[in-house]
């Protein structure tokens, strides 16, 4: 059964890794990424680690490549207009090195030997399992099936949680620490960078400086259309002006001016 | 092998279809609680009382002509609504509806619950972007966006929870809820409770968070251009989608199918009791509901709850592991306590204005996810400080 599901899943990854490079529209593209993603993560389901599992559909395919999709979405055009066509030549240039590569790739990878999968005996009784022999079965012996088969088979709804999770959790506030600190570090660097690049843009020229600016062009304008002449004392009022209509809010400066006489 | 598989698919069976119907009769009781909060009645002539209402309304969907506009992306205009639905259905699986029976109790199942969750997000992104329309597609970013900003304080509320209940499958809180509600363990859980269903009203795209389905704002936001099943897929979807979190809101908040006083979840004299609540409630409402409104009104409730009293009777023969009257108790309090989160939030629908977008995001970023944060220090604290489950 795990066989069957291996094979079909890893075409599905496959496969969308190939579609994801080679179909036209990028939200396609996009999609079929997300696909060969839920098919790894399941892939990470058959390995025994279910949080993995969760944890990679969340995050990556429904966080990451959302933002993906929206970025293609605010830069590529809408449907309709067409993307132009790269030369047929470079449509070659992946499948090349793909030839090139893969037989020193496969001899690489040749000398590595998987520890086959071996069936661990399911304990007899039905006594609760402490966590540290759970944790002495190995690093995958908590979430191993045979053994949670045991464990949920004796319908105790305190085993429930012996599983990648706990396992994960213990390794990685304890052994893996730093590590895990470290990552959020690079990730608030990455979020200030985020910041910083978005920010509106403050020039750096002072506002004298730009109503001068503003004048001169004003007046180049000017000759052009005599009525839009300002000084730069008037465009710096007017600047002024904008600014405290914009701290007080859309209407401050709005009177209402009666056309009667009263 | 086989036998597990055709179990399953019995279960399966079992959850979605009454959870289909009562999706249809949600749509009827949506528009029943908008008149009467509105000071009229709500269909009233398809049927007795409008029973009929969802009925006609579903032949009429089928009935429309299926408009797919020229320029749109055929392939992706098709899944998306499939995603919408498909992956409200999806939780449904994990959910324990009753002591003993739920499909499957993974290990890690509000973790499922929330991957599953932002899967949805792509049929609204999709849907919107495939319309190759303006209206479709500023609707659906911004229902994507909205989506994904209240994932964070949805789940942190609900990491709160877990890190105080200890597991993170469904059937597991239920069970560390013996001692009680969570609710009624720690008030502080109320604090939880309260950013939950406002994380999850947004998530739903539920007034006042439903700018992206705006009629006035943007048309029909990113299910204008589907019409005909899409569009009854879309619905169907935001609808199970409703059911979901108010099912997740009682699993994980509020005991699931555990009674608020201990004892009375299920068996024989537990479940006369239960039933008999259940008829006490019924009189209640019926009561309440005449004095707010003279007139025969309360033969509709009296016949909507022996109408669901009865599904869930139906329900229950057909497949609890645990024994028939444990279960048939059991499934009387999860289904009480989902129908009374639908009709909040129906309520809370009818009552407030929409936000502008915003005061949405607003609300999102800096008042939900500090609080958020602040519940899960909170609650990680006084699980530290040694309250046992």
């Amino acid at each position: 059964m795990v066989n069957i599901l291996f094979w079909v899943f890893a075409v599905i990854a496959i496969a969308g890794s190939v579609l994801a490079t080679t179909l036209r529209q990028p939200v396609h593209c996009a999609l079929s990424l997300v696909t060969t993603l839920f098919a790894l993560s399941v892939m990470y389901l058959l390995l025994s680690a279910e949080f993995l599992f969760a944890v990679q559909i969340f995050i990556y395919a429904g966080g990451i490549m959302v933002l993906y999709l929206f970025v293609i979405f605010l830069v590529e055009p809408l449907r309709g207009q067409e993307i132009a066509t790269e030369p047929r030549m470079h449509r070659l240039v992946g499948p090349a090195v793909v030839l090139v590569f893969s037989p020193v790739l496969i001899y690489a990878l040749s000398g590595i030997k998987i520890a086959p999968r071996h069936e661990v005996k399911a304990p007899q009784s039905v006594a609760p399992i402490k966590l540290e022999e759970v944790l002495q079965l190995g690093p995958r012996g908590a979430s191993d099936p045979a053994v949670r088969k045991a464990i949920v088979g004796a319908n105790d709804p305190s085993f429930r949680d012996i599983g990648n999770t706990k396992v994960f959790g213990l390794k990685l506030f304890t052994k893996y620490l730093f590590p895990f600190e470290i990552v959020s570090v690079v990730l608030l660097v990455a979020m200030l960078g985020a910041i910083v690049l978005g920010r509106k843009r403050f020039s750096s020229y002072s506002e004298e400086e730009e109503a001068q600016m503003l004048a001169e062009a004003h007046y180049h304008t000017s000759r052009i259309a005599p009525f839009s002449g300002e000084t730069a004392a008037e465009i710096l009022a007017e600047l002024r002006s904008d600014d405290e209509r914009q701290h007080k809010g859309p209407g401050s400066d709005f009177k209402v001016v009666p056309d009667y006489e009263e | 092998m086989i036998e597990l598989l055709v179990s399953v698919l019995i279960q399966s069976v079992i959850v979605v279809l009454p959870v289909l119907l009562g999706v249809a009769y949600l749509t009827w009781l949506e528009r029943k609680v908008a008149g009467f909060i509105q000071v009229r009645l709500g269909p009233q002539h398809v049927g007795y009382r409008g029973l009929l209402q969802p009925i006609a309304d579903g032949i009429k969907l089928i009935l429309k002509e299926n408009v797919t506009p020229l320029s749109a992306d055929r392939a992706v205009f098709n899944i998306a609504p499939l995603l919408a639905a498909l992956t409200a259905l999806s939780v449904l699986a994990v959910i324990p509806w009753a002591s003993g029976f739920v499909i499957a109790d993974v290990n890690i199942g509000i973790l499922y619950i929330l991957s599953i969750a932002s899967i949805g997000v792509y049929g609204i992104v999709l849907g919107g972007w495939a319309s190759n329309s303006k209206y479709a597609m500023f609707g659906s970013l911004r229902s994507a966006a909205q989506n994904i900003s209240y994932e964070i304080p949805l789940g942190m509320a609900i990491a709160g929870a877990v890190i105080y209940l200890g597991t993170l499958s469904l059937g597991g809180m239920v069970d560390a809820q013996a001692r009680g509600w969570l609710i009624f363990q720690n008030p502080l859980h109320l604090l939880g409770l309260s950013i939950y269903a406002i994380a999850a009203t947004a998530e739903t795209n539920r007034l006042p968070f439903d700018l992206p389905e705006a009629e006035a704002e943007l048309v029909a936001g990113f299910h204008t251009e589907y019409s005909s099943m899409k569009f009854a897929l879309f619905f169907m979807g935001e609808y199970v989608n409703m059911i979901v979190v108010s099912a997740i809101a009682a699993t994980v908040f509020l005991g699931g199918w555990r009674s608020p006083i201990a004892g009375l979840d299920g068996g024989g004299w537990a479940t006369v009791c239960g039933v008999a609540g259940g008829i006490v409630w019924v009189l209640i409402s019926v009561w309440l509901l005449r004095m707010a409104f003279a007139g025969k009104r309360f033969v509709k409730s009296v016949l909507f709850f022996v109408g669901i009293g009865s599904l869930l009777i139906v329900l229950e023969l057909l497949g609890v592991k645990q024994g028939l009257i444990f279960g048939l108790g059991s499934a009387y309090w999860m289904l009480l306590k989902v129908f009374v989160a639908l009709l909040i939030l129906m309520w809370v629908r009818w009552t407030y204005p929409r936000y502008r977008y915003d005061q949405l995001m607003h609300i999102c970023w800096r008042i939900l996810l500090p609080l958020s944060l602040f519940y899960i220090f909170a609650s990680g604290a006084i699980r530290f400080l040694g309250v046992s489950t």
